[in-house]
């Protein structure tokens, strides 16, 4: 797995900021999923700052990345194939695959960090709360791609990043005002915190649906999109 | 093999881009797109290869209405601007991955289209480490190396040394002999004026 030059950087930013917030914990364990996507409610400001910056890392993986595709690689495959769903299918498979190696890769530092500093706790909902975060990462990358093929890929970036914080904000204020937690639904990308999850009693099957609901939409979109698509 | 372009206009963002074109191209000759940047002659290509979708008017492939009965034409070469390959793998990989979409060229097209282009010597050496020139080069040879019936190139000496540029030429002149319809895009007077069986001057999106 490659790993690029600037991604470094956001590493090591990440692994200052994981020690910053495993040290500060007076937890005697890490529960992966806590420690990794555990935001919850009235978290402190690092917390979230950390939780932003790991969605950034994510985000910015992809910026430029469809657009590049299409008009690059994406023609060979274009003009020999003939089929425009062909490109479409590969936009959303390369980034399901950026989706899934990044967060592989923030988790892994996470585990270590938590290696280092106290003993490191699993259980099987973990793997339910990993899902729904990667899934959700993966839904905000397929509107990046979207986008970026309807604009350009420093205003998709930038929307998609600022409408990501602010359905964290608009979410915290629902819970901080006591409206009902299915509210959430609507501030899908929330479902990929476990913190958030576990505050709202929201119901797990409920949620995955809704995400892998969106995504079908996602998909149907883009292939809309790329069927009518002028490659300039 | 013969492209019909009949009362093609392309409109972007209330800019005509491409004017009320009409022309024939025929197999086996090469023709020549010449005229200033901005001019049109790159979006004549992109409409002939089915990437861009016409505003009005139509193009006919042998007989078939692109974006009607056809999506793209049925065997075609192209480079249009940045035909980005796979930087992490050489030449020959690179090739034989697009290869493996038509599955119509053998390893021996692939290799022979990495020497016509003169990219031989490259060996194994990564995309990513190749100069404007190489990838031009390569470029090239992916629009080449399946023998497609229509080729479009856009600036396809673009970065060459005077050796390869002449390399390239010979390419195209024994395509041209072989019955492949070609259409050249470039500023360059003096590859149009050796190269083309047929000038094209276009400015304003028009064909002048």
């Amino acid at each position: 797995m490659r790993i690029k030059n600037d991604q470094i950087i956001y590493m090591a930013v990440l692994v200052i900021v994981e020690l910053y917030v495993a040290l500060s914990q007076p937890w005697s364990v890490a529960d992966v999923s806590d420690g990794f996507f555990g935001l919850g409610y009235g978290d402190n400001i690092f917390f979230i700052m950390k939780t932003v910056f790991v969605a950034g890392i994510i985000i910015f993986s992809g910026y430029g990345q469809s657009s590049r595709y299409v008009k690059g690689y994406g023609v060979c495959q274009l003009t020999r194939t003939k089929k425009r769903g062909y490109v479409a299918g590969n936009v959303m498979l390369r980034q399901l695959i950026r989706a899934v190696k990044m967060s592989a890769v923030i988790l892994t530092v996470h585990i270590i960090v938590s290696l280092l500093v106290k003993k490191v706790k699993f259980s099987a909902m973990d793997i339910f709360y990993t899902g729904m975060f990667v899934f959700v990462m993966y839904s905000i990358l397929l509107w990046q791609s979207i986008l970026e093929l309807k604009m350009d890929e420093r205003r998709s970036t930038i929307i998609v990043l600022c409408a990501f914080v602010f359905m964290l904000y608009l979410d915290g204020e629902r819970a901080f005002n006591g409206i009902s937690s299915k509210c959430m639904l609507a501030l899908y990308v929330n479902m990929g915190f476990k913190g958030r999850m576990q505050e709202a009693v929201l119901e797990k099957p409920l949620a995955a649906a809704v995400v892998i609901a969106v995504i079908a939409v996602q998909c149907v979109i883009l292939s809309a999109i790329m069927k009518k698509k002028d490659i300039l | 093999m013969k492209i019909e372009i009949k009362d093609y206009t392309k409109v972007i963002k209330g800019k005509t881009i491409l004017d009320n074109i009409n022309y024939t191209f025929e197999g086996g000759r090469i023709y020549g797109l010449q005229g200033r940047n901005g001019s049109g002659k790159t979006m004549l290509l992109r409409a002939v290869s089915g990437l861009m979708f016409a505003t009005s008017g139509h193009i006919i492939v042998d007989g078939r209405e692109l974006h009607k009965d056809i999506e793209f034409p049925e065997n075609l070469g192209l480079i249009i601007e940045s035909t980005e390959l796979l930087p992490q793998f050489d030449a020959y990989t690179n090739l034989k991955l697009i290869a493996g979409i038509k599955k119509v060229a053998t390893d021996d097209d692939i290799r022979k289209a990495i020497d016509d282009v003169g990219l031989d010597e490259a060996g194994d050496k990564k995309v990513k480490e190749y100069s404007l020139g190489m990838r031009q080069k390569l470029a090239i040879a992916q629009a080449v190396f399946e023998k497609p019936e229509i080729l479009l190139l856009d600036e396809p000496t673009n970065g060459l040394d005077e050796a390869s540029v002449e390399k390239i030429r010979k390419l195209l002149k024994e395509l041209s002999e072989s019955g492949t319809l070609i259409i050249v895009a470039s500023h360059s007077k003096e590859d149009m004026e050796f190269l083309s069986d047929e000038l094209i001057k276009m400015d304003n999106g028009r064909i002048v």
